[in-house]
């Protein structure tokens, strides 16, 4: 469990599990007003960190508060050691990962601070590729610096993925499959050079493979433990 | 050179200290400063009592042309223990540029139309990189994009620091007592380490599977005051072994702490009756249930028997 890696043949079902949804997604999302768009993660949102004292949620947000019913994607990257959102965003732009997103919310405290914080970032994504399938991923850290500092990991950024489907086409759209992203990039951060622990650290996010009740088109799928990227 | 002086008491070892009296000049062409030797004392550890952290004071003078970032860093062995950002925009000067340090204190943003800025903070080393014997420190430069260092000069009072002030907000410390009475005894003690009244403070004590707490879990506090601390004694017995462990989470508007002590002696509980007092009032209802859904299943057990095979009750009794 702790080393869960995604296969290929798991991956080709979840593709056709979404394919089928696709006519269903749709309907479902014209027929439900915006109110009723909100996402419900599995677990309780909760403040992590690996041994602080600034802490984050495990989930990002569509808007700045901390409710479960607003939750966008678990967190699934720490970047630590060296880190920082320039220079994440930098290395892993030349891996092609070079366009914004919209944006979202990461909740935080920072040092030893009570008061709750939120990051906003559009992150970066990439091309769509053949199956019009575009990888994101949002990275947060504290507004002003853009990393924490963290007695354990050094100085940290955390980051959340997911893929968009059809957002460079007119077909249904969905989004999701947070697990994916985490191991694509994983495999582009060793392209760079830096070292990668897949599916080390338990940040309590785990998102059985489900869509959505309120949001088909929000496709669930995490494994809970998050892989740690090591930046020099 | 080696420093043969361990760090074995509060205050800033300077680089002087250390044998480095001079300033240490890095630029774009040096990068890298040469390894600066510190030697830690035996036990040494980032906390409970001492915590180590280093002093990084330098003035950068940064060039470049364009939008870039840079970073001056202190390496203490295995990573990057303090670090000072710059990004430059993208229009010339005297357009604004930003630097910043984060530390376990929080961040800090600065900006100035000057490119010649004095830096000076204080950040607690990362555990992986604080333990006995020989450290070494190094002042590395990094850049990126437009953003060129021109000079950064190290100034000789940055250093390495032992000092008693823990990065935390708050710090739990748990002893464990010989077994006396019939129980062990646990006490938890919460500090305040910040310069302000802490409020809502709580304590909630978790016992191993083969013990259990006797009396009151949790307690609470409205506040300890700046330096305070708040104690509190939990008994523990065994239901059954010899050694157990306690996990205390300490809860308070500035956040939370936890602490576990493990491999704690306890003794068996004295009388069943005594110990499960306790618990018998919250399981009782459980306990009701459980008894309830097994007899309604026996009985439909016994009437299903009996209407397929007619045996007499007396047989099916044996049977099950």
């Amino acid at each position: 469990m702790r080393h869960r890696v995604t296969t290929g043949h798991q991956s080709a079902h979840r593709r056709q599990r979404l394919g089928m949804a696709g006519l269903g997604t749709l309907v479902a999302i014209l027929a439900m007003s915006p109110q009723s768009l909100a996402h419900r993660a599995a677990h309780r949102p909760m403040f992590v960190s690996v041994n602080g004292p600034s802490d984050y949620l495990n989930y990002d947000g569509d808007n700045a508060n901390l409710s479960r019913n607003t939750r966008d994607w678990p967190l699934t990257l720490i970047f630590y050691r060296n880190a920082a959102v320039n220079k994440v965003g930098d290395a892993l732009a030349a891996r092609g990962y070079k366009n914004f997103g919209s944006p979202a919310y990461e909740p935080y405290h920072s040092g030893s601070g009570a008061h709750t914080r939120y990051d906003t970032s559009k992150g970066r994504k990439t091309d769509c590729d053949s199956h019009n399938n575009d990888y994101h991923y949002r990275f947060y850290a504290p507004g002003n610096t853009d990393r924490f500092y963290d007695l354990k990991y050094g100085y940290v950024v955390v980051a959340s993925t997911h893929i968009d489907h059809n957002e460079c086409t007119s077909g249904p759209k969905r989004y999701g499959r947070s697990e994916e992203v985490e191991q694509r990039i994983a495999n582009d951060a060793e392209a760079i050079g830096w070292s990668v622990r897949r599916n080390h650290s338990a940040l309590l996010n785990r998102e059985p493979l489900r869509r959505d009740r309120n949001d088909p088109g929000h496709v669930w799928e995490n494994n809970g433990i998050a892989t740690d990227v090591r930046v020099p | 050179m080696v420093a043969t002086q361990p760090i074995d008491h509060d205050g800033l070892r300077s680089l002087a200290q250390l044998g480095h009296p001079a300033l240490i000049v890095l630029s774009t062409r040096t990068r890298r400063s040469r390894a600066i030797v510190f030697r830690l004392p035996r036990h040494a550890a980032q906390g409970p009592s001492h915590w180590y952290r280093v002093r990084l004071h330098f003035r950068a003078d940064v060039s470049g042309s364009g939008q870039g970032f840079g970073y001056v860093n202190v390496i203490t062995g295995h990573g990057v223990t303090a670090s000072t950002e710059f990004v430059t925009p993208r229009r010339k000067p005297p357009a604004r540029m930003s630097w910043n340090t984060v530390n376990t204190a929080g961040e800090r943003k600065y900006t100035a139309t000057r490119r010649v800025v004095d830096v000076d903070f204080r950040n607690y080393i990362v555990e992986s990189d604080v333990s006995s014997g020989i450290h070494r420190l190094v002042f590395q430069l990094q850049q990126y994009r437009g953003l060129r260092f021109r000079r950064v000069a190290i100034r000789a009072d940055s250093g390495v620091e032992r000092t008693s002030v823990s990065p935390y907000p708050m710090t739990l410390r748990l002893t464990a007592s010989p077994p006396a009475g019939g129980a062990s005894s646990v006490v938890a003690v919460l500090a305040n380490t910040t310069t302000k009244p802490i409020t809502g403070v709580k304590l909630l004590a978790m016992a191993s599977k083969n013990a259990m707490i006797v009396g009151p879990r949790d307690v609470r506090w409205p506040s300890v005051p700046s330096g305070g601390r708040v104690h509190k004694a939990f008994s523990i017995v065994a239901r059954y072994g010899a050694r157990g462990s306690v996990d205390v989470v300490g809860a308070s508007s500035k956040g939370v702490v936890h602490a576990r002590l493990k491999d704690i002696p306890v003794v068996q509980a004295p009388a069943p009756s005594e110990t499960r007092g306790d618990r018998s009032s919250s399981w009782a209802p459980v306990g009701v249930l459980a008894g309830c859904v097994a007899g309604l299943g026996a009985i439909a057990r016994r009437r299903k028997l009996r209407g397929s095979r007619g045996a007499p009750a007396r047989e099916l009794d044996t049977r099950s």
